[in-house]
């Protein structure tokens, strides 16, 4: 139990170095801390300001001024609000009220939902009926929230009528509570159950080829047995880690539904706290959401200490494992270099094969002009309007995530901005004289396009293609992510993955995330800064090269 | 009357590189009673009989055959009564007791499922039935131990934790894959101790083992597999005495203690077996024939034996 002690220190700590830092950022921003203090909407007399300077203590030591903070907000008191001619603790309270009536049922119901579909669409993932609730959430999933919360209205409220069309001031019996509310919670709760839904199918497929999962089979399990007696507790723990960060969300997140559906909650408040800079609201609200945030973070890790016993050993860095060990012991310094070989290759194959595509493409319709280059831009106008990942996802519902295929799909995904670049790189180059000359002597197009235009238009490929690797990096980072990765290949976001489902987030272990995380990041920089400098040199050689054919 | 019957097994997979053919025309026979050991090197398809008697296989896996437990045949018979007999009337000991074991579950848990989930018990009950079992299975302290994690222990001792489950509901047939490996020799050592005590509860045993010692200490018969076909299947004492295909005279020749001799050659591939008989190429008193013809099994004074050499013709 003095670990979680530990913890809760460790949480306090936060709280009080970020309330302090709400103490020193008012007094220590230009201006006036009057205004800082107590918003723009505050406009007096001379007299009256230098009252109220001394009222709030301004002019007395700072180290006094921190002590009356404390108090004040020890005793709930966040100050006044002179927007809304109220004091702020007040409106808080009135507006999470509502905040929470909304967000606490769509976020348990959507957890549930999002857990329980999630499961059974990982566990049964073959057949039509998976893959129609696949597509199902995945449609969800991609939808804007303020757009779904639109069409609801739409429909339910303008043109069938069943629910009201504007949020409720008449505050009335639970009957008028629950028509008002209940759109609004539909939204939030589809919005959490298909986040919910993907990292919890992803979660169970690979459990699924888990040896324990056999194991239990063999003794006896049946299908069903087996995914609710054995596989959901491994499986839900990532689930634990999102409900943390969703309910930091739940205010930000709200905030559409919130002003699409006119209730008067946290995120309405927030806003219109902005809008008329109403500093204290604001000051209060933060410090509300923060303590909000750290409450659900201590207690979603109390739920992991309590499901995983394995989050309770030690796997820190040692001399022997320099970067710690994971929770079944591997080293994360090998498995890091190990990752790098995988996250390049993943990009190196998808640089080469969208360059060569690319390039193809791009030459071709540069060159040849009329019909070829208006299907071929037609084309390529097509490739680039496909979303990528949820193309991606469609496609890991399919057929096994292989890395092949990864790299395969992004690479038909990614020329397209090659090909551009090159079509209006042979487009200039085509007019010149070297190029004229070698159509008055007969050469073939092919010949042309491969020795003639392929050598100018090169150096404008060469950063187009370390673009291509960095983005197919951090896309491959972020499918792995997803547990959309090959699970066969551990590549540096499947390691940040299994960071995430192993609960290292939530229990501060960070050597299992920022190794990786920073490899792909410093990686990924050094392949932009190799791109920045092709281009700042690509032009010269082909003013000196032009000249000298010129010349001949 | 047999306890376990396999007829004809075929077992073949569906990957990318082609039909994996992993167990070819296996046949078999377990009375009541008995100890038998299945020896073969690695990837020869010991895993995959283990797994298809009690039709754990994948999807991508192919059976053909019949596998006839206790007069019921286990290849056609339903998934709820394939169920019932797992772990109550057949149990098996996996190759990996550290990956087999939950790890989010304690294991007094993982050891009690059996009689909660077969026989029904409340979980109390179901735990100090299987502190009874750790202690048997010599564990210094069980109350402790039922209340531990997998992580929490090393692979010997999960290892126990897993035959202590294969035994729990004294089922007639117990499959041990591979239970010492991994393990040094102490531990091995203390493992075949445990197994060889509890081994009188159930009716019979098989034991697939790349360890011959192991198979010679506890076994009453031996059968040798190579590339997913049976070659020789004697008596114990007699096969460490004098083993009669030349695969498995090579497999006793290359332990320590007979002059560490590999066998030459590497293990064929399973996709595109040797033509023939399928141990021809590595075969140190190979003939003309065995390259074309496939060798039956020959009766040899109550041994059987894959080999022309044994031809009575
Ligand atoms: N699921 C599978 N898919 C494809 N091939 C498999 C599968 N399981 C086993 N095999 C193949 O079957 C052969 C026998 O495997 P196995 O029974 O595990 O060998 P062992 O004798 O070491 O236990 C091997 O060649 C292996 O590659
Ligand atoms: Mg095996």
């Amino acid at each position: 139990m003095h670990v979680s002690g530990r913890k809760g220190a460790r949480y306090l700590i936060a709280i009080f170095f970020i309330f302090t830092m709400n103490f020193f950022i008012p007094r220590a921003m230009p201006g006036d801390p009057v205004s800082n203090l107590l918003g723009e909407d505050f406009v007096s007399g001379k007299e009256t300001l230098e009252q109220i300077r001394t009222e709030l203590g301004l002019n007395r030591p700072l180290i006094f001024q921190y002590v009356e903070y404390w108090k004040g907000i020890l005793s709930f008191n966040f100050g006044y609000s002179y927007h809304f001619r109220t004091r702020v603790s007040a409106l808080l309270i009135a507006r999470l009220k509502w905040t929470f009536l909304l967000v606490a049922p769509s976020l348990l119901l959507g957890t549930l939902v999002g857990t329980l579909a999630g499961a059974g669409a990982g566990w049964w993932d073959e057949g039509f009926r998976a893959y129609l609730v696949l597509f199902c959430f995945l449609f969800l999933y991609c939808a804007p929230p303020f757009f779904v919360s639109l069409l609801f209205l739409y429909l339910f409220s303008f043109r069938w009528g069943i629910f009201p069309l504007k949020g409720f001031y008449s505050t009335g019996q639970v009957g008028d509570i629950l028509r008002h509310l209940f759109l609004p919670i539909l939204v939030m709760t589809i919005f959490s159950a298909s986040r919910n839904f993907f990292v919890m199918r992803g979660s169970v497929l690979q459990e699924k080829g888990k040896w324990y999962v056999l194991y239990a089979r063999a003794k006896g399990l049946s299908g069903n047995q087996v995914l609710f007696r054995q596989v959901l507790k491994n499986a839900s723990l990532p689930i634990i880690t999102l409900f943390a960060l969703d309910f930091g969300f739940i205010f930000s997140g709200a905030l559409f539904v919130e002003i699409i559906f006119s209730l008067n909650g946290m995120g309405t408040l927030i806003y219109e706290a902005v809008l008329a800079r109403d500093y204290p609201v604001l000051q209060g609200s933060f410090l509300l959401i923060t303590l909000m945030m750290v409450l659900a973070n201590y207690g979603s890790d109390l739920c992991y200490r309590f499901l995983d016993p394995r989050v309770r050993q030690d796997t820190s860095p040692t001399l022997k494992h320099l970067l710690g060990t994971n929770d079944i012991g591997n080293d994360i310094f090998s498995e890091l270099i190990h990752g790098s070989r995988v996250s390049l290759l993943v990009g190196l194959l998808t640089g080469i094969l969208s360059t060569v595509l690319g390039v193809i493409v791009g030459l071709v319709s540069g060159f040849k002009g009329g019909l070829a280059d208006e299907v071929l831009m037609g084309m390529t106008d097509m490739v680039l309007m496909i979303p990528r990942i949820p193309l991606i996802i469609v496609l890991a519902a399919f057929v096994k995530p292989g890395f092949w295929l990864i790299a395969a799909v992004m690479g038909m995904l990614w020329w397209t901005s090659t090909a551009r670049v090159v079509r209006s790189q042979t487009l200039q180059v085509k007019t010149m004289h070297f190029i004229q000359s070698a159509r008055c002597l007969g050469f073939s197009t092919v010949h042309i396009i491969f020795s003639d235009l392929l050598p100018s238009v090169f150096l404008v490929v060469i950063p187009e293609f370390f673009l291509s690797v960095a983005s197919a990096m951090i896309s491959e980072a972020s499918l792995s992510f997803l547990g959309l990765g090959d699970p066969s290949m551990k590549s540096w976001g499947m390691m940040i993955n299994f960071a995430f489902r192993k609960g290292g987030f939530l229990n501060g272990m960070w050597w299992w995330y920022l190794p990786p995380g920073l490899c792909i990041t410093f990686f990924v920089m050094s392949i932009l800064f190799l791109s920045f400098s092709f281009e700042e040199r690509q032009f010269l050689p082909e003013i000196g090269g032009e000249d000298v054919t010129l010349a001949d | 009357m047999s306890l376990l019957q396999i007829e004809d097994l075929q077992v073949s997979f569906e990957t990318r590189g082609g039909t994996v053919r992993a167990v070819d025309h296996f046949s078999l026979s377990m009375p009541e009673e008995e100890t038998l050991a299945l020896i073969g090197e690695t990837g020869c398809g010991k895993s995959v009989v283990a797994n298809s008697i009690l039709r754990l296989l994948p999807d991508n896996a192919r059976i053909d055959g019949a596998i006839d437990f206790d007069g019921r045949n286990l290849l056609t018979c339903n998934e709820s009564m394939m169920s019932s007999i797992r772990g109550q009337e057949i149990a098996i000991i996996f190759q990996n007791p550290s990956l087999s074991l939950n790890p989010v579950y304690s294991i007094g848990h993982q050891v009690g499922e059996p009689f909660r989930f077969h026989r029904h018990f409340s979980w109390s009950s179901a735990l100090s039935e299987a502190q009874i079992l750790l202690e048997r299975m010599g564990f210094e302290r069980p109350a402790s131990a039922i209340r531990m994690y997998p992580f929490q222990f090393s692979g010997g001792m999960n290892q126990r934790a897993l035959i202590a489950t294969a035994f729990a509901l004294k089922p007639r047939l117990v499959l041990a894959d591979e239970p010492t490996r991994g393990l040094d020799r102490e531990l091995a050592d203390d493992i075949v101790r445990q197994l060889d005590m509890v081994k009188d509860r159930v009716s019979s045993l098989l034991l697939i083992t790349h360890d011959l010692r192991l198979a010679r200490r506890i076994s009453k018969r031996t059968t040798v597999m190579y590339a997913g076909q049976i070659v020789e299947l004697s008596p114990t004492s007699l096969f460490f005495e004098n083993p009669l295909h030349p695969y498995a005279r090579g497999l006793l020749g290359s332990l320590p203690e007979n002059g560490f001799r590999p066998i030459p050659g590497f293990s064929p591939s399973m996709i595109h077996p040797p033509t023939g008989c399928r141990f021809h190429p590595r075969c140190s008193s190979v003939m003309k024939r065995c390259s074309s013809e496939r060798p039956p099994l020959f009766d040899v004074r109550g041994r059987q034996v894959r080999c022309f050499l044994f031809d009575p013709s």
